[in-house]
């Protein structure tokens, strides 16, 4: 049942990554872009990371794309130049994917057939999140505070960037 | 099979990321290509998490949305002062750099 599930939600979010690579405008990419985190969030809902999921719904498909839409807005929806200065770009680009693929399946498609990795077990009994929080409160405080001190960077670095030369 | 899904899923999704970032030029949809890579990677470590029972693949998903979120702050910025300056969003428009 739940292999079934999984294979669905691969599905969907695949197709709709293709069609928001592919789409000519990018308010319908963006609208993709919300299908494919929504079907990333079932994934790890199936894969029984909750919080993750919740985690995913909220920053990605609620705050992420809003910021990309206002971005899309301020921008404005200015046409691309017509012809394109890079012959072949897609050939190069599409053989680059493949050996990409051949590379990574050569080194690690052996850890595919590794015991575990055929069926879906039941590896915790009840929800994550106070592992999770003793986890990121005493093994990885560090990297936890310097998380925070870099989204703060990340506010007054882009607030510097974005603003206007007025004064 | 099903942990083989996911897995297969998270290369296909990377492929289609790096696609994405080689061909398109509109500098948006870029940015929301390495949102789909890293989303991809995300996938992979949650399964790996669940292959080998253990939270430490969960902790670093955690790492890697915050900085995601401050990578798509800073590009986005870095867009719209580009379209403010010249009034394009082409990223064949970006070479003044190249001799």
């Amino acid at each position: 049942m739940l292999a079934y599930i999984v294979f669905i939600l691969s599905l969907i979010t695949i197709i709709s990554s293709v069609f928001a690579i592919i789409a000519k405008k990018p308010a319908n990419s963006i609208i993709f872009f919300l299908i494919i985190f929504l079907g990333t969030a079932g994934i790890f809902f199936v894969l029984q990371a909750e919080y993750l999921g919740i985690i995913q719904i909220i920053v990605y498909a609620g705050a992420l794309l809003v910021v990309f839409v206002f971005a899309l807005i301020l921008v404005g929806d200015i046409p691309v130049y017509k012809k394109n200065p890079l012959k072949l770009q897609k050939t190069f680009s599409i053989i680059l994917v493949l050996i990409f693929i051949t590379i990574f399946w050569s080194q690690f498609g052996i850890l595919l057939f590794l015991p575990g990795a055929s069926n879906l077990i039941k590896f915790k009994e009840a929800s994550d999140i106070s592992l999770i929080a003793r986890l990121l409160l005493k093994d990885y405080l560090l990297p936890f505070e310097l998380a925070s001190v870099i989204l703060l960077c990340a506010i007054i670095g882009s607030l510097y960037i974005a603003r206007k030369e007025a004064d | 099979m099903s942990l083989v899904c996911v897995f297969g899923t998270s290369l296909l999704l990377f492929c289609i990321g790096l696609i994405g970032i080689l061909t398109r030029r509109n500098i948006i949809i870029v940015l929301l290509s390495i949102e789909l890579m890293l989303t991809a990677c995300n996938i992979s470590f949650v399964a790996g998490s669940r292959l080998v029972s253990n939270i430490d693949g969960e902790i670093i998903v955690l790492f890697t949305i915050a900085i995601s979120a401050a990578e798509a702050a800073l590009g986005l910025s870095l867009a719209i002062l580009w379209a403010r300056l010249t009034g394009t969003t082409d990223i064949d428009s970006i070479s003044l750099l190249r001799g």
